[in-house]
This record gives structure tokens, sequence and C-alpha cells, in this order.
């Protein structure tokens, strides 16, 4: 499904293992990922055993993107050293400019389990950073970045705090384009209301934005609802609601919205909607509509499930 | 027989000009048996982790990573040695050659100070190293962590950090003339006896005074970025160019007017409050004894004691154990105290025994309660 590969792309360049052996070739082009091990782990290795082997390359200054993969198997350790790590080496990776924090797969460690932390002096190291990735929602916290390259920022959570969206709400990012929030489930940690999502769905927090992302979202109906007559979708070329548990009601909504036909692309893959639902939007949007990897409820005991794509 | 040769068959130490890369777990076996040649290079890392025969490394000895946590055989390490991350955690290893490393961890450590000339690109912890007193001008790391060292005193001039942890320092009084701490975290928890903050202290991310009793103001023009920790401290209000921060009292995110405004929260607010950390944040600001006042406690138990009348008060509470106070007059201080004690409290007597320590209200049998 959903986490079971790493990232191959991110930022416009492919991602590519970085080991000691291997070296770094053409240290601007692909983004380094640099991860942890089982055997390396096992070994007494650390993750910054690695990145401290990656900074004496001689071309560390070449730089522009870095993955971080697993750092823990114990889910015990939280991302604070790998932060402080990459805020202190801001002098050593000037052309740093895509950073991802947790390409990591359910396999070796569910996102839920990933200990993650206070990202906001990364916001601050790096003042040319244009893309922006984090995977796990535990212990996150991201702060009112003011940030004036920042264009794509993405959060990947099996339950997203409301203080995030909040610290965002506060948030000075003016070239932001791509904004991608996994919301998540209660169960996991979700407390985001439709109220936290105010600002962002009034169209003036961000002035530039392009992709407005809602994913992975047990709420995706209300979303939609939301969404739908919200003055963002009047703005944005693509809405992202996929993942989530959207359903014939949140469907309707957005096919009724006044401003869903100017839309660019319309992504709810991996839905709960019917057929003729899915029918309705495809005639109420001139653009692209992505309605694929369509699920059936999950029956149970008379009552109807239906999960979101990435709930642990 | 060749050098290589005898050195492979395992025969006697040779000591031979060129480094061979040897691996971790023979360089191991090697080191201990003092078959160790010198400019070993080992491949992968090597641990001597609570090791008490290891007595000497060889000179010039090149690994990823050495672990001599808990070894207590070992005082000195070579001056030559090369490694990225060296560990002397709850080892006797008194003082360290000038080396260059990523990250040295040497958590409760015999140190007494670091050498100058001594270059650690990461990170280092000393934390717990109660005999720290000094560290060298000009001390640059990433990280810098001195957390309960508590004989330390000061801080070098121009120290060079991103993150620095003092909390615990109580011995710190006072602040270099010339230091930065930027972009990160300035971590000061308990630091009781720093009255200020440095002036050349700008720009953080976070910042944690929290304990700091004698801290009665922060520099208007520090801007931190993401959240200050006010909790017991004598601070009345953020800095001007930290508007809009957010506000942590002992690492409960809360907000402007709970920190600075206490008298405006309501009993309506705490009782209305789901989440229980911030609500013991509420409470706390706000004050037993006006929170069990209007909150119209009622009272279990009531009985005198030489103070006076003591009273047993109760406030249920939503998901949470209930509040239940002891409220006493001391004669001494001429003061009313309202004492929290254990939610399964009944009676005055036993809310006076657990407050005296008792846990078995029978053995408290004062002579005199004053």
């Amino acid at each position: 499904m959903v986490l079971h590969e790493h990232l191959q792309q991110f930022a416009g360049k492919p991602v590519v293992d970085w080991s000691e052996d291997a070296g770094l070739k053409d240290a601007a082009n692909p983004i380094a990922r640099l991860s942890l091990s089982y055997d390396e782990y096992d070994t007494n290795a650390k993750w910054l055993d690695l990145f401290a082997a990656f900074l004496e390359e001689p071309d560390v200054s070449q730089v522009t993107g870095i993955v971080v993969g697993v750092w823990d198997f114990e889910s015990s350790e939280t991302s604070q050293s790998i932060v402080e790590a990459l805020v202190s080496a801001r002098d050593r990776l000037p052309n740093l400019r895509a950073l991802f924090l947790g390409d990591i797969l359910s396999e070796e460690n569910e996102m839920s389990w990933i200990q993650q932390s206070d990202l906001s002096p990364l916001f601050d190291a790096y003042s040319e950073l244009e893309h922006l990735g984090v995977r796990g929602g535990s212990g996150l916290n991201l702060g009112s970045p003011r940030h004036e390259k920042l264009q794509s920022l993405r959060v990947e959570t099996g339950g997203m705090d409301a203080g995030i969206v909040q610290g965002l709400n506060r948030a000075q990012l003016p070239n932001l384009e791509h904004l991608e929030l996994w919301l998540g489930t209660s169960d996991y940690g979700a407390t985001v209301a439709i109220e936290d999502l105010q600002p962002i769905l009034g169209g003036e927090l961000f002035p530039r934005l392009r992709y407005l992302g809602l994913r992975n979202c047990e709420m995706a109906d209300e979303v939609a609802r939301a969404v739908a007559s919200a003055p963002i979708v009047e703005r944005i070329q693509t809405l992202d609601l996929s993942l989530g548990s959207l359903s014939d009601e949140g469907a309707q909504a957005l096919a009724q919205s006044p401003s869903i036909a100017r839309l660019e692309k319309l992504d709810i893959h991996y839905h709960y909607c019917s057929d003729a639902a899915v029918e309705a939007l495809r005639s109420a949007i001139n653009g692209e509509l992505d309605a694929t990897d369509a699920q059936k409820p999950d029956g149970y005991d008379g009552e109807s499930y239906r999960y979101v794509a990435v709930g642990e | 027989m060749n050098a290589v040769a005898r050195f492979q068959a395992g025969e006697e130490k040779v000591d031979c000009a060129a480094p061979l890369a040897v691996d971790a777990k023979k360089a191991h076996g090697m080191i201990l048996a003092g078959r160790a040649l010198a400019n070993m290079q080992v491949k992968g890392h090597l641990s001597f982790e609570d090791n008490f025969k290891l007595t000497h490394l060889p000179d010039g000895l090149t690994v990823a990573s050495l672990d001599l946590s808990g070894c207590s055989g070992i005082r000195e390490l070579p001056c030559d040695l090369r490694v990225r991350r060296l560990n002397i955690s709850g080892s006797i290893v008194q003082s360290l050659p000038p080396l260059g490393c990523y990250e040295l961890e040497a958590r409760s450590s015999s140190l007494v100070t670091l050498p100058e000339g001594l270059r650690v690109e990461g990170r280092i912890d000393l934390s717990g190293s109660t005999k720290l007193v000094a560290l060298p001008p000009k001390l640059k790391t990433g990280s810098l962590v001195l957390a309960n060292c508590v004989s330390l005193e000061s801080l070098p001039e121009e120290l060079d950090v991103y993150f620095l942890d003092v909390s615990g320092c109580a011995g710190l009084h006072e602040w270099p003339q010339k230091a930065s701490i930027r972009i990160g975290r300035l971590n000061a928890s308990n630091c009781f006896n720093l009255r200020e903050l440095p002036s050349w202290l700008r720009e953080v991310s976070q910042l944690d005074v929290s304990g700091c009793a004698n801290l009665h103001s922060l520099p208007d023009d520090l801007r931190v970025s993401s959240w200050i920790d006010v909790a017991g401290t004598r601070i009345s209000r953020l800095p001007r160019a930290s508007q809009g921060v957010g506000v942590r009292w002992r690492g409960v995110p809360i907000d402007e007017r709970i920190a600075f405004r206490p008298d405006t929260i309501s009993v309506d607010e705490v009782l209305a409050e789901t989440n229980s950390e911030v609500r013991r944040v509420l409470l706390e600001r706000m004050g037993y004894e006006k929170f069990l006042l209007e909150a119209e406690a009622q009272t279990l138990d009531c009985d005198r004691d030489p103070g006076g009348e003591r009273r047993l008060m109760r406030v249920m509470m939503q998901d949470d154990e209930p509040l239940v106070c002891l409220s006493v007059f001391c004669p001494s201080t001429q003061r009313q105290y309202m004492l929290r004690v254990p939610p399964a409290t009944g009676t005055c007597r036993q809310a006076a025994a657990w407050i005296a320590g008792f846990d078995r209200t029978e053995d408290y049998n004062p002579t005199l309660e004053t």
C-alpha cells in the first residue's frame, strides 16, 4: 500500500541511497538518502555516525537535498538529535534546498511509532530551503515558521495534533505553493477540527498556494464540505483529498461546489465513493479527476467502517 | 615470515609503519590482549562498554566509533586517536587529548575540563559531569549539553554553539561577555543563580528558563521563534521581539494569559479544560485556595489543630482524579495553606499524616503539631 516503498523522488529529483563505501557521486543532483540499516544498528552504529561520514565527503557542500531514513529501531529515540545535527551542519550544506525527515516504511517502523520532535530550528537554519517533508506526527512541533523561500511543505501523520495546524495558521510562508497535511485518525492522535483549517481554507494565509492536500483523513466528508464552499478552491489548481474516508456525502458536496469546475486536478484516489458519485464529480469538473483505488467499507457487527490509508 | 604474515598469524605485537585495516571484533581481542598494532585502522565500531580489563589503547588507533563507557581501568587516551564518535560516559578517563571528532559523549564523566584544541564538530554531552569546573575559550560545537554540571560556575568566552543545555547548573551565575548561541535552543532550566540572560543572545528557536527563580525579565530584543518556558520564574511578560511565540509551563503548552495574568483564570475554565496537563497548570496558576472557594468545594472533614480549624475539601474533576486539599492555618507564619493530598484521603488526620510523610495514618501520632 502506501508506505511500503522508499521515496524514489523528492523535490523533482531522484533519491539515491548513500553509503560510505559507495560515496557521493554528482553531489548536486540526486538527493542522498541517509538511513541506518539494521546490520549497522546491530554493530553499534548510530545515524549520527552516518551523517558524520557523509559530511566528510569532499563535495558535500554541493548537496542540494537530503532524505533522512531510519534512525532508530526501538521507537525510543526522537528526531531531536537529527534536527540538531542538521542545524549544526548548516555551514557545511549551503546548497541544501530539500529535506525529508522520516522516509521510514511501515515494515521498518509504523508511522505513528516514529518519534519526531521540534523541527522549528530547521526553518531558521536553512534560509534557502524550498521543500520540507516530514513523516510521523508523534511529538512533532513545527512552530509558526517564518520563511521567505519555502515552496512546499508536506506533513504525513496517522493522527495530526491540532497544535500543528494552529501553529501553521500563524506562519509566514509567502512563497508556499504546495501544502500537504495528512490529518489521520483520532485513534492515532488526530485532534484537528474543521475550524482549525479555516485560516488555510480562507485563502489569504498562503497567497501563492497552488496545491492543497488534506489527505489520509478520517473526517474526509466534513473536510470536503468545508472546502467545497471555501475561497481557497478559487485560488488553487489542485485539490487532494486522497487516502481518506471520503464517501458519497463528501463527493456530493464537492460536485455541488460552484468553484470546483475550475480546478486543474481533483485527486480523491483511495476513497469510499460509489461509481455514481464519482461520475457526478467527473461531470462537475473540467480538469482531471483521479478516483482510482476505490475502497469498500468493512462491515462488522452491522456497522460500516471506512479506514484511512495509513492508519497506524 | 614477513611482518604482515606474522600479524595475520596472530603472533606477537608488530610495530608496523603501514596501517592495516582490521575487523572490529578481531581488533577488540587484540587490544585487550595487548597485541594491538600502533596506527591500527579498525573497520566498524569498537565497544569496550563496562570493561574493567582495558588499561591501554594503541597509539594512532583509527576507528569509526569507540565506546569506553563504564570502563574502570583506563585513565588516558592516546594523543593521536582518530574517531568520529567517542564515548567515555561513566568511565574514569580524567583527561582527553586535543582530538578531533564529530561527537563526544562524556555523561557522568570524571573530566574536570576539556583540552584547548579539542575539535568536536557535532555534539558534546557532558551531562552529570559533576567535577567539571571549566571549559576552554572559543569552544565551538553544534550542540553542547552540560546538564547538571553542578561545579561549573561560568561558560567560556567566545563559546559558539547552536544548542546549549545548562539545565541544573546551579553554580552558573554569569554569562561570558562575548559568545554565541544561535538558531537552536537555550535550556537554562533550574539555573537558579542566573539573574539575567546575556545581551548577545538574539535569536533562538526555543528557550527554557523554567525554575530560574531569580530571573525577572527577558531582553526585549530577544527573538524566540517557537516557545519559551517560563514556569517558576519572575518574568511578567514576553519580550517585544517575541510577541506571539508559544508559551510553556514546565513543558505544557499554555498561553500568555495563563502564564502572566493568572488572576483571569476562572473556575469554569479549569473545570472545562479537557487536557489534564493544562488543567493542572491552570490549577497551579489560579491557586488551590481560590479554586476551591470558587468551585464551592465539598467539605469532607473538619477538625482542629493548634493552628485552628482544619478542613479537608474536595472538588470532583472530569476525566481526572478529584482535587482534595487540606486547609490549615500556621500560627508561626500566620498564613493559610491549601495543601494537595491524595484523592482517596477521607479525613483531616489522614491528610496531615500524609503531608508529614507517613504512609499509614496510624503511625502518625504527633506529640505536638506545630
